[in-house]
């Protein structure tokens, strides 16, 4: 092959025309000026190419790393934590904590030393209550409540917000045994916007714009700086108020035990106790409709007790011995009939 | 000042003059149509004629030449729009026989990594060892691409005719 291959390149010449035009190519090249030289080897240079090519890929690959960069950190919703201290964490389209900032003096305190960034929602808001907790701002008497409020236009990621939420406070509430009240609640990004100009969480507006719904006299200014327990008091305690027409509600329980309880005047007094409870804790039960949740730790012993303090309220509707007056008159047929005879 | 335009111009002549064949060899093995001959053979020439080194003989100006040479007809190869292309205006081959024709088209077929081993080993004789310092490669590499390029050849050609000679 290499004679064959030798032979047919014996034969390839350069042509005439193609010496020619070199030669008149190179001569005219080569009378311009030496920087039409320079010029001419600078456009053809691999190295200059090399050099582009690097710094193309450079400016892409600094776009989209800003690009990429600029997306996580852009907040898409926002997480109200109300205690007394009033704390909101910003969140990114993937789920985690951009961002915490303290709404009043005691959320700043609670963020003191502490960082949230890239968290996961339950990890940020359960080492947020814990520290709330260590630093005194929640009360072992179970009085506490916990205003978890989202804040985002999309219903659905609301939801899963305050379901994650939800669950960073039970994880702490389980470990530490404490009994707290959670309140979840969610608001539009406008809102927002109105809280921030109020200088008040969101949740804690929320709060007092529903107490303001049922006592027109409740300013912003007036409950801004009290603790989210206290509104929630303030709202039952209102809500309690025109219960008087509750009374309708309060015969029917006593009733239903009256016919078999009547034989035994001792009997009656036990199921009373037991049955006024469910009158009362209706009533306050619209509270429910806005998810509050009583939560309880691990149901152990020490566990089972603590819970007490919460019922209390219920028992206190004692007015209920109202119906105690009926045995008295079976007795009183009694002490007649030995007069009689 | 005339003297050193005369002087100029007769360098350019004598080296055109010179190696034009082996430029056009070179170029006839990587590419096809005479645009592409006469950008190779204007910017070897222009190099070669800036060139400020100094060659220590005239074989080391040859390899130097056929380096450039195969080195801009490698770079056109790679240009997209020439890959994409294909001229109206090619050169004849000048070939005698249906053989030869086979032959010549393979060989001009193959990689461009394979074209100048075979281009370099048979026609201009260098060895192995030459080559690879050459082109900036492994011993080896050169030695691959050699035993590559002849089985690729003796695949396409078929037979043992060309077998011995490989």
């Amino acid at each position: 092959m290499n004679t064959m291959f030798n032979t047919i390149l014996d034969r390839v010449v350069a042509e005439d025309e193609l010496k020619s035009n070199t030669i008149a190519y190179l001569k005219e090249t080569l009378q311009t000026p030496k920087c039409n030289l320079v010029k001419f080897k600078a456009k053809k240079s691999v190295q200059t190419r090399k050099l582009l090519l690097i710094a193309c890929s450079f400016v892409i690959v600094a776009g989209l790393t800003f690009f990429g960069y600029s997306t996580y950190q852009t907040p898409v919703a926002y997480l109200s934590i109300d205690i007394n201290p009033s704390v909101e964490i910003g969140i990114n389209a993937f789920d985690r904590v951009i961002s915490a900032e303290g709404y009043n003096v005691d959320g700043q305190t609670v963020l003191a030393g502490c960082n949230f960034e890239n968290f996961e929602i339950a990890d940020a808001v359960a080492q947020l209550i814990d520290v709330s907790a260590a630093k005194g701002f929640i009360a072992k008497d179970g009085s506490t409540v916990i205003s978890i409020t989202s804040e985002t236009d999309d219903a659905a990621l609301a939801g899963k917000l305050e379901n994650l939420a939800e669950t960073g406070v039970k994880t702490v509430i389980a470990k530490d045994k404490i009994v707290v009240v959670i309140q979840k609640d969610r608001v539009s990004l406008a809102t927002r916007t109105e809280a921030r100009n109020l200088s008040i969480s969101p949740g804690k507006l929320k709060l007092i714009q529903r107490l303001q719904s049922i006592d027109p006299n409740a300013t912003i200014a007036q409950y801004k700086d009290s603790k989210v327990s206290d509104i929630m008091k303030q709202i039952k305690a209102i809500k309690k108020q025109p219960r008087p027409a509750t009374p309708t509600m309060e015969p029917n329980i006593i009733k239903t035990p009256e016919p078999k309880v009547k034989p035994t005047p001792k009997a009656s007094t036990k199921p009373r106790t037991k049955a006024t409870p469910e009158p009362k804790d209706k009533p306050i039960k619209p509270g429910k409709e806005d998810k509050e949740i009583v939560v309880t730790p691990v149901p152990t012993a020490e566990a089972t007790a603590t819970p007490k303090p919460h019922p209390t309220p219920k028992v206190k509707p004692t007015p209920k011995p109202k119906p105690t007056p009926k045995p008295k008159p079976t007795p009183k047929p009694k002490k007649d009939t030995p007069g009689k005879n | 000042m005339a003297n050193s335009f005369n002087d100029k111009d007769d360098m350019i002549v004598d080296a055109v003059n010179k190696y034009a064949d082996t430029v056009r060899k070179i170029s006839f093995v990587f590419l096809k149509n005479k645009a592409d001959v006469e950008d190779v053979f204007q910017e070897v020439f222009l190099k070669l004629l800036l060139y400020e080194g100094v060659f220590d003989s005239e074989d080391h100006k040859k390899a130097w030449l056929c380096k450039i040479t195969i080195n801009k007809c490698k770079d056109l190869c790679k240009s997209f729009w020439r890959k994409n292309t294909y001229s109206i205006d090619d050169y004849e081959i000048p070939v005698t026989d249906k053989i030869e024709g086979e032959l010549i088209e393979e060989v001009r077929a193959l990689a461009p990594k394979y074209k100048e081993v075979i281009y370099l080993y048979y026609y201009e004789g260098y060895d192995v060892p030459q080559i690879a310092k050459l082109l900036n490669q492994k011993e080896n590499t050169t030695y691959s691409n050699l035993r590559r390029a002849r089985e690729q050849l003796k695949n396409k050609l078929g037979g043992t005719d060309y077998e011995h000679d490989v």
